[in-house]
């Protein structure tokens, strides 16, 4: 690492200029994002920039993202850089200010499905910051309490079913086996896992095929005798939230739920294990959440913000925040970084996400072309399953009209 | 039935008694139907309020009755802050201190007899915008765990926890911040002077690159030198676990989280002062929003952009609708009817949205996507206007016209006679527009791209946004009752107005 | 200068100096209403125009507009969520109108009475309309969770049913006695006399808790009531969706921070009508509903002119509740013509604009014709 310092240090030397004062202007998330950038910014860009004479400052956006991206963009203030989720890609190359970094940046370190989810028309528009997959997290209590094994890697659906069965016997009314969220941001991890794809060759999405019902009834399935539960039936918006009760073994979530869990529940023992694999394709599925840099094409210092971006995705800052726990980098290389080997219950987690990203049926977390409305269909169905309004195949009927109806608009 | 209802009031008039009894009791029942109507409209603002104070306001079922509000529990809790941080507010950890902390378990004769572990862990809460990585009491302090005594087959044990000076030296005790360092640790004095902190023990100089910028720490001056005592803990977060069968039935405070079947107790400040446990949740409102970039904590900026842009409204409405109020109102000129029409009554139908796009981009090309571009959006209030006219239209003609005997100037006469003689009506005026500033939403959530800019309302409504759009409740009622009570304030001082304001306009209406 | 007297001067010289004085005036009164009338213009006046025109043009805020037509408006009427914003809208505005100015009605004239500490409940009451609809929003999206309050208040109602139910009994049993015994005694006692409801409350109290420690009643167990409000449930009228569940929570927000102030509007209304109608409807013998239909009600008449009027703008332009309870409900459930507005201006990346604009047209068309029949059907008999 230090080496690394060091080239990315003397680089930025032979590269120094008597260039006037330039500033780089980056937009990213709220939350915890502008510490980690700060943090990013002061030990590694600044450094190495410094003789450039640029200087980078770093702007969060709170609220909506995307909405405040727009209007940023819109009204020409947006930074030189800026963060780009893969999931409204679409929206944002429509506007033309995102540059095509075809040529511009080097895109063979990162993993490929990361790339294909930021490109669009054969260009690429984004370069993965990091990402995250869906993980089974669970409560190692519950399963102790219930002497039942916790869920392993190796586990198949039929495993996992069995597990919440027997630990909902076990404990009884006031707990539960995994918390379900009746949509497709999560049941779609599952029908993945069967092949079913989320549109054929003409855009369509077929909901009748019998791969798609065998996740369907697997997933509504385990709502059985309250084995699963929704979040709301504990009072919470989310899986993350069910986990935080204590009540609920299981929820199916990303690395984000670690920091959740670590304000919210400080004292839950949790274990991590990656998705179930199917009985028959004996192969997991998984969702790709991705969010990239992305360079503003109306960027007076375009020679700037690119050095500023290749800093971001340098070698040396993916281990860092690797190595501090901060996010999943994007760098297959980074594979057997020595981080993955902790054993504590955050470290366990990031390993396991990121191995998700290259085990199965993963596929980039996006809605289509026609945007969020495409899963209304899947998840009223999911609902009205798992809530025992309706039977699985007349919920899937209605799904597959709705879907048709949509799709035709 | 006339006859009838004759004959029983003649009856009835020789009882004044039961006259004066249904009087009562009809006052009694009124009085009985306004409390039931007051807990329906303040109920859910006094149910935020105690939920505000909770660990956790989704507790189901919610209780009335909370350790936060109880004498007990406040005063161990001033106590504990005493103990660690010499302040029974704000609490905390300090260099040097012990803190005492009590917890009976139960051992039934055929569960496990062992003490229970105890244990500090890391805790920092992620909110709205995170700051650096602060210290941990857990890699500072030391636990010993005694058994203090036994009643039964419960056992009291007693936990101390024990923060050692970092130093050798003694010497004046100083408050500072850690800055940027370069080779050196370098804080930042209460002065603003930034000086070189030395590490003289082992033990110190081993925490030299786990301390980040921005921490709070205590230095010794000995001489010249600045000596690190060591830094200063917000929180000490503690966590007993027990064994099966055993059961935890008392502690000092009452635990924060519960997990493992009620076998393990998470304590997220044992040294909370009464603001780290009664107000906690107010605490983090601006604590956990501290910019890391301006050190300045947002919520308190959105409070007082709030302020600004209220008062900036007030301001101009004060002058301009009750100067273009009192033309509408005393001058004849040709066009004023269609002006009254079209500028005043027309303006106050049509839905903000249509302006919407024409006006975020007007701004936006202005570059003035901030409070000023807000204020210039709404500078002058249609309703305000008319307000003043309404006003200026009911006071004596003679007035004006012995002023203008004296041979005043048209604006010499608003300015010195109509308008000190308008003082209701502008406080009505000024009350109006502080309420709909304070409250605005629409546009400050169009127009305020930057968080520091941001407005009270719009940076509440980001509360609801924190992990993933769930929210952290305790936040978000604690934030939504500090909005609240500029307002209140407000609202109490100037009551008579605020009833009449409306009602006045109503009727004339 | 004191002495100067303006009568006094010449009047060949009058016409012309009112002339002059007159465009004095003029100039005068502009300068006056410039600050008004510049911003008007500019943030008003030009925003409406480019409004319309946005509406005819292919408008994204990234492109440069051009004109296609009426196209935006056929789009924006043939998109499914800006039909269920508008009926969304409507039902909104309709439904909350009535009920706060029934509500606020009823309860002004349940008031009107000059009592000891009125002013004390008058301004706790408002509390809710003072503060802002964003506060309120948070605090009834927790209230109105799952497991959250009110939720939890229905289940304590249900568990305590049993002695709801024996107290209501008891007090209607000793009442009906109690009035029968009076009347027999010749006084003229009504059904719903105060004092005598007093003791009956008192005595169905004792009644009560003495049933409840002997054990013959008590407290049921109930499973805690669940029902989620913010979710995709619907109101439906013969298959069509009428009003969504999560909507009709923020009616009952809405109504609840309307109806003190509106309340406030009638008392005064109620406390200018001379005591001399009441009087004269009293000789003719009118019951109280009579006096409040046939006195009351029409001359309140200006007043509830006022409140309809101002509800109606209010409510078709509702905004801020949808905008901060966002994703937590299904968005179809709470879409109205303001947040469509709003979410179409700015989304993420090219925006139909266009369309935003001409869904902002038509709500202001809609706005303006519902205040223009108001005017025409409700005030106008009376004007006459």
């Amino acid at each position: 690492m230090k080496i690394q310092n060091a080239l990315l240090l003397s680089l930025a030397v032979l590269a120094s200029s008597a260039a006037a004062q330039t500033t780089v202007k980056i937009n990213g998330y709220g939350g915890t994002d502008p510490a980690v950038v700060g943090d990013l910014i002061n030990k590694f860009v600044k450094p190495a920039l410094a003789k450039d004479k640029i200087t980078v400052v770093y702007e969060p956006l709170q609220g909506d993202y995307n909405k405040s991206l727009t209007t940023l963009l819109a009204a020409g203030t947006a930074g030189d850089v800026f963060y780009l989720p893969a999931e409204t890609l679409s929206g944002f190359v429509a506007t033309g200010k995102v540059l095509p970094l075809n040529g511009v940046v080097s895109t063979t370190p990162y993993i490929k499905s990361l790339n294909t989810a930021f490109t669009q028309g054969g260009k690429l528009y984004g370069i993965a910051k990091d990402f995250n997959t869906l993980t089974l997290v669970y409560n190692k209590d519950l399963f102790d309490e219930a002497k039942v094994a916790y869920p392993s890697n190796n586990d198949t659906w039929t495993d996992l079913q069995t597990k919440l069965t027997t630990l909902k016997k076990n404990l009884g009314n006031e707990y539960y086996g995994i918390c379900l969220q009746p949509n497709f941001d999560r049941f779609g991890a599952f029908a993945y896992a069967t092949g079913w794809n989320q549109f054929d060759a003409k855009g369509k999405t077929n909901l009748a095929d019998p791969r798609f019902a065998e996740a369907f009834n697997f997933y509504t399935g385990l709502a059985k005798n309250k084995v699963g539960i929704t979040p709301s039936e504990v009072s919470e918006g989310w899986t993350g939230g069910c986990l935080k009760t204590g009540k609920v073994a299981v929820a199916i979530e990303g690395g984000w739920v670690v920091n959740f869990l670590r304000d919210n529940a400080p004292n839950l023992k949790f274990g991590t294990a990656l998705m179930p694999k199917n009985n028959k394709t004996a192969k997991r599925g998984n969702f790709l959440y991705t969010v990239g840099w992305a360079i503003n094409s109306g960027t007076k210092n375009k020679a700037a913000a690119t050095k500023v971006l290749n800093i971001l995705t340098s070698p040396a800052v993916q281990q860092y925040v690797l190595e501090q726990g901060l996010a999943i980098p994007s760098r297959s290389a980074l594979q057997s970084n020595a981080y993955f080997k902790k054993t504590d219950a955050g470290a366990v987690n990031s390993r396991l996400v990121f191995d998700g990203a290259s085990d199965g049926n993963v596929k980039a977390f996006t809605f289509g072309p026609q945007g969020a409305d495409w899963s209304k269909p899947i998840n009223d169905a999911l609902a009205a399953v798992l809530s025992g309004q309706k039977s699985s195949a007349d919920a899937l009927k209605k799904a597959q009209q709705d879907m048709n109806t949509f799709q035709n608009r | 039935m006339t006859v009838i209802q004759a004959q029983r009031r003649a009856a009835a008039s020789g009882n004044d008694a039961w006259l004066a009894r249904r009087r009562w009791a009809r006052a009694g029942w009124l009085y009985v139907f306004m409390l039931v109507m007051s807990f329906f409209f303040l109920g859910p603002f006094l149910m935020g309020l105690l939920s505000s104070m909770k660990d956790n306001p989704n507790e189901y079922p919610p209780k009335l009755v909370i350790p936060q509000l109880t004498a007990q529990y406040v005063s161990r809790a001033y106590n504990l802050g005493v103990q660690g941080g010499s302040n029974g507010w704000n609490g905390g950890l300090t260099p040097g201190r012990q803190v005492v902390f009590e917890v009976s378990v139960r051992s039934p004769a055929d569960a496990p007899q062992d003490a229970p572990t105890v244990s500090l862990f890391p805790y920092q809460p992620v909110s709205l915008v995170a700051i650096a990585r602060q210290a941990q009491a857990k890699d500072y302090a030391k636990l010993s765990t005694v058994q203090v005594s036994q009643s039964g087959d419960t056992k009291i044990y007693r936990t101390t926890v024990s923060y050692p000076v970092l130093t050798a030296q003694t010497g004046e005790v100083i408050r500072a911040k850690l800055t940027t360092p370069d080779s050196d640790v370098k804080a930042q004095l209460p002065g603003g002077e930034i000086v070189k902190v030395t590490l003289d023990t082992p033990a110190a100089q081993e925490k030299q690159y786990e301390l980040s910028e921005t921490q709070q720490v205590e230095l010794v001056k000995a001489g010249e030198n600045y000596y690190l005592r060591g830094p200063l803990f917000e929180r000490t977060p503690m966590q007993v676990d027990v064994q099966r069968g055993q059961t935890i039935v008392n502690s000092t405070l009452p635990p924060s989280d519960k997990q493992n079947f009620d076998r393990s107790f998470a304590f997220r400040n044992i040294t909370p002062g009464i603001l780290g446990y009664t107000f906690n949740n107010y605490r983090r409102a601006f604590n956990e929003t501290m910019d890391p970039t301006s050190g300045r904590s947002l919520f308190f900026s959105w409070v007082l952009n709030s302020f600004l842009y209220a008062f900036l409204r007030v301001a101009a409405a004060i002058v301009f609708c009750s100067l273009a109020g009192y033309a509408l109102a005393r001058m004849e000129f040709p066009g004023k009817n269609l002006i009254f029409l079209g500028a005043v009554l027309f303006v106050q139908m049509v839905p903000s949205q249509v302006n919407l796009v024409s006006n975020y981009v007007l701004l936006k090309d202005l570059g003035l996507l901030n409070i000023w571009g807000l204020w210039f959006n709404g500078l002058v209030a249609a309703g305000g206007v008319f307000l003043m006219k309404q006003f200026f239209e009911g006071m004596p003609k003679e007035l004006e016209e012995s002023a203008s005997i004296d041979g005043a100037g048209p604006f010499t006469t608003f300015w010195r006679v109509m308008l000190p003689q308008a003082g209701p009506a502008l406080i009505a005026l000024a009350i109006t527009q502080f309420q709909g500033a304070w409250n605005d939403f629409f546009w400050p959530l169009v127009l305020l791209r930057q968080n520091t800019d941001f407005t009270l309302t719009v940076g509440l409504s980001s509360f609801s946004q924190l992990y993933g759009g769930q929210g952290d409740y305790g936040l978000i009622l604690a934030g939504a009752i500090l909005s609240a009570i500029p307002v209140i304030i407000v609202f109490i001082i100037f009551q008579r107005y605020f009833v009449d304001t409306g009602s006045d306009s109503a009727v004339k209406g | 200068m004191t002495t100067t007297d303006p009568t006094a001067k010449p009047p060949s010289i009058r016409p012309k100096a009112t002339r002059s004085k007159q465009s004095q005036t003029t100039t005068t009164a502009l300068l006056f209403l410039s600050p008004f009338l510049i911003t008007t213009l500019v943030f008003f006046f030009y925003a409406f125009a480019r409004a319309i025109y946005y509406s005819f043009t292919d408008f994204n805020l990234f492109n440069t507009p051009k004109l296609i037509g009426i196209k935006p408006y056929v789009d924006v009427l043939a998109d499914p969520s800006f039909r269920r914003a508008l009926a969304n809208s409507l039902i909104f505005a309709i439904v909350t109108t009535t009920l706060q100015t029934v509500f606020s009605l009823l309860m002004a004239v349940a008031l009107n009475n000059r009592i000891r500490g009125m002013a004390f409940f008058r301004s706790a009451w408002y509390m809710p309309s003072i503060t802002s609809s964003v506060v309120i929003t948070l605090i009834f999206l927790w209230l109105f969770q799952r497991r959250g309050i009110a939720n939890y208040l229905i289940t304590q109602w249900q568990a305590a049913q049993p002695l709801i139910l024996a107290f209501l009994g008891v007090l209607i049993v000793v009442q009906v006695a109690q009035v029968l015994w009076e009347r027999s005694r010749k006084l003229p006692a009504g059904w719903f006399d105060p004092a005598l409801a007093a003791v009956s409350a008192l005595i169905a109290l004792v009644v009560v808790f003495v049933l409840n420690s002997t054990g013959v009643i008590g407290l049921r167990e109930v499973a805690p009531y669940d029902y989620q409000y913010f979710a995709d449930k619907w109101i439906s009228i013969g298959g069509v969706r009428v009003l969504s569940i999560p909507l009709l929570v923020v009616i009952i927000q809405n109504t609840f921070t309307t109806v003190p102030t509106l309340m406030l509007f009638f008392l005064a209304g109620l406390q200018s009508i001379p005591g001399s109608l009441y009087e004269a409807a009293d000789i003719d013998g009118a019951t109280p509903y009579q006096k409040l239909m046939n006195v009351t009600v029409p001359m309140l008449r200006p007043v509830t002119f006022y409140v309809v009027t101002v509800g109606l703008i209010g409510t078709m332009q509702m905004f801020d509740q949808v905008a901060v309870i966002g994703s937590a409900a299904p968005q179809d459930t709470l879409i109205t013509l303001a947040y469509y507005v709003y979410t179409n201006t700015f989304k993420n990346g090219a925006a139909p604009v266009n369309m935003a604009s001409a869904a902002a047209i038509i709500l202001a068309l809609i706005i303006l014709s519902m205040v223009f029949i108001q005017r025409k059907f409700f005030v106008a008999p009376e004007a006459n």
